[in-house]
């Protein structure tokens, strides 16, 4: 079977008399992939960008063109300002801790020993989990009558009584920050691992001759080499990041008070218990373009830096 | 070349999609998921004595509303669906679901049902539906602890119930006695400061739909002030600002807190000896007062309408055998559900009915029952449009309030975006 089809493709390529010129080739081979990214992703984009030009509420016969309405009162609320800013915080230190240990665990996962080949498929486990089975799971860890964490730092002699974690601040962000790096580490901790196995061990060996510590190896040779990857790194995860949305709906519902309350949680708040379309989607919008800004960043830098 | 191979594959999804979308049933029921498989054996007994056939296809609770609207909206619809009272007027609003008026033997159903359920399944003066279940919240605690902190009668205040909580954590029974639903959903934080509010003698809105929990002193305050201060001093668990409906009994159930308020119906789970450690031991009161009011609590019913696109003649069939009586003239679901699951009812005969009698008064006071329903609020601010809207924006206030913000500045907040919301729907 594949034997004809590459026939078929040679002939294609080959005759003159049916030659299709590569151009063409690749887009007929590329159309299928073309037409489902159209319909899935374009389509949507376009008109969740009609949409936020829009005053459209469901529960509203109206929906008349609003201009930039929208925009300016999203750009004019306070709610924004402050969910965008938990936003930031909350992407900001999840990131760091997400690069900081997946770096170290890529480190580890680098060396020769026995019983790497289980360390890294059970690094696995937390990327196959559902996003949604992971917030479930780490409520219940958390739960402030019989959750297994209060349990063992009641056993450790950290706290009197079981705590409500998700109740008060700032522990409801912090523990958000744990459960969201604990299913995204492993990721990460793949990419680097991937970056750190393109990196010649003969320069490390070479600088082991020449006295230089485990320490200097790492950020003078490791470090630098490694920086494309890390940036991609720094990119998924900030946009990863920058969207969270399952953690919150299942963990804090934004709350205690609006402490947790992400830009992704306030799309959903504005679509979907709202129904405002016009505002969620224009939340979404400003979203898109931080996310994109922030990618074109980072890209400057990796750009910049292979320039250098 | 590519219209034609377009039109053909557009025709080919066409075909296929078309025996998909097919009224394949007479009647088509939708609600939340409660019980699936005992709804669906009700259907099964209606088909075979209307010789109508029908299908249940639930969405999720906690997305019904948004399910619903963006179905109605994108002419997606249902023959027979579920109401909560608390957006009744917004989808009778729309028209998306039609009312009673004129349908063989609405005046007899409701000639069986109390007038106050009647006019919380009307809008604009007509009735929109028959009651799938119906009752109020009521206060429970656990007899065995406060029996083991020496505490002989529940609370009638809400000054008592902080006393006797602080009793109960100072002997070391409980580090926190109280659980409340505080969380940032439907079924939460409003509602349960609905019924601390009523306790205080205060209210939202006053009869003209304007915001009164704004003023200085209101019971809206008072109830505030009151929750804030149990989180403080730890007598109310913190967790209750995480904690809606479903996951308080979790507490009850565990003998981990003593008191809180939950609807009538749940009180059937926390005295099951299969699903609670403490059955046996949870007891309802009157829901505590103040020197302003004796009590308070808030009503609910939930209900069958028949949408605007139904059928309506086979529509009302299955309404009247789901909310009202089946073909041998007897209230055969509502007593379904009020037997095996303990929901509550709302016909008249039920309450006479020994079966349904002898059934509930082994998890629940029936006569205090009866009282509280005396102390329940009018709600009607809860049945306008854009309600929902407010309440998504207030959710978030109480809580910041309860955690300590300043609460002149978010009470003002929220008075203004409801009469923002006012002025514009």
């Amino acid at each position: 079977m594949r034997a004809f089809a590459q026939n078929a493709l040679s002939a294609m390529t080959k005759n003159p008399s049916t030659e299709i010129p590569q151009g063409r080739l690749a887009l007929i081979f590329s159309a299928p992939a073309l037409l489902i990214l159209a319909v899935t992703v374009l389509v949507p984009l376009a008109y969740a960008i009609y949409l936020s030009f829009h005053r459209y509420n469901l529960k509203r016969a109206k929906r008349p063109f609003a201009g930039f309405r929208n925009y300016e009162k999203i750009l004019t609320d306070d709610k924004f300002w402050d969910s965008l800013a938990t936003s930031f915080i909350f992407a900001v230190s999840a990131v760091a801790v997400i690069t900081v240990v997946s770096f170290f665990l890529a480190l580890l996962l680098d060396q020769d020993y026995p019983g790497r080949g289980l360390l890294r498929a059970l690094l696995l486990i937390p990327w196959a989990i559902p996003d949604v089975v992971n917030a479930l799971l780490w409520k219940w860890l958390l739960h402030p009558a019989f959750g297994v964490m209060n349990a063992l730092f009641q056993m450790g002699g950290l706290i009197d009584d079981y705590v409500a974690w998700l109740s008060s601040m700032p522990s409801a962000i912090i523990w958000v920050i744990i459960a969201y790096s604990w299913k995204n580490i492993p990721l990460a901790t793949l990419l680097i691992l991937a970056g750190l196995q393109t990196i010649p061990k003969t320069l490390h060996e070479a600088a082991e001759l020449e006295g230089a510590s485990a320490w200097k190896r790492t950020l003078y040779i490791t470090l630098p080499l490694l920086r494309p990857t890390l940036t991609v790194v720094l990119i998924f995860e900030t946009i990863f990041a920058l969207k969270v949305f399952d953690l919150i709906y299942v963990l804090t519902s934004g709350g205690p008070g609006k402490s947790t309350t992400v830009l992704g949680w306030s799309i959903y708040i504005n679509t979907f218990k709202k129904l405002d379309f016009g505002t969620g989607s224009a939340l979404a919008m400003i979203l898109g373009l931080i996310t994109l800004f922030i990618a074109i960043v980072f890209y400057a830098f990796l750009d910049r830096g292979e320039k250098q | 070349m590519m219209k034609k191979w377009l039109t053909i594959a557009a025709l080919a999804l066409v075909g296929w999609a078309a025996p998909m979308s097919a009224q394949d049933t007479d009647v088509e029921l939708t609600g939340w998921p409660y019980q699936v498989d005992v709804v669906r054996e009700n259907l099964e007994r209606f088909t075979s004595q209307s010789g109508l056939s029908a299908t249940y296809n639930p969405f999720p609770s906690n997305e019904y509303h948004t399910k619903m609207v963006s179905s109605f909206a994108s002419g997606t619809n249902f023959d027979v669906v579920y109401v909560r009272d608390s957006f009744l007027a917004e989808w009778a609003a729309a028209g998306w679901i039609i009312p009673l008026t004129g349908l063989p033997g609405v005046d007899d159903y409701m000639a069986d049902l109390p007038q106050g359920i009647i006019e919380q399944m009307s809008f604009e003066g007509e009735v929109y539906g028959l009651p799938y279940y119906s009752g109020n919240s009521v206060f429970v605690y656990n007899d065995r602890l406060m029996k083991q902190a020496g505490i002989s009668s529940p609370p009638k205040t809400w000054n008592d119930l902080r006393s006797q909580a602080q009793t109960m954590k100072d002997k070391g029974i409980l580090p926190k006695p109280v659980v409340i639903g505080l969380a940032a959903n439907e079924n939460s934080i409003l509602r349960t400061l609905e019924i601390v509010s009523a306790g205080f003698g205060g209210k939202f809105f006053n009869d003209k739909l304007e915001p009164v929990f704004q003023e200085p002193n209101s019971g809206v305050r008072k109830a505030l002030a009151w929750i804030a201060d149990g989180i403080k001093s730890g007598w109310i668990n913190e967790a209750s600002l995480n904690q809606g409906d479903g996951e308080i009994d979790q507490f009850m159930r565990s003998g981990t807190a003593a008191f809180t308020l939950v609807t009538d119906y749940e009180m059937k789970v926390l005295n099951d000896s299969e699903q609670s450690n403490e059955a046996g031991n949870i007891k309802n009161a009157l829901v505590p007062g103040s020197a302003d009011a004796t009590s308070g609590t808030i009503g609910y019913v939930r209900l069958y309408s028949i949408t605007s696109e139904a059928d309506k003649e086979k529509a009302w069939k299955l309404v009247q055998f789901l909310g009202g009586k089946d073909a041998t003239g007897a209230y055969y679901v509502p007593k379904r559900w009020a037997l095996e699951f303990g929901l509550g009812f709302s016909p008249a005969p039920l309450y006479k009915d020994a079966d349904v009698r002898n059934s509930i008064s082994g998890w629940i006071d029936p006569d205090l029952l009866q009282e509280q329903a005396k102390y329940a609020i009018n709600r009607g601010y809860r049945f306008v449009p854009y309600f929902s809207d407010w309440e998504t924006e207030a959710w978030g206030g109480f809580q910041e309030i309860i955690g300590g913000a300043d609460a002149d500045s978010i009470l003002e907040e929220l008075a203004e975006n409801w009469n923002e919301l006012q002025s514009e729907y």
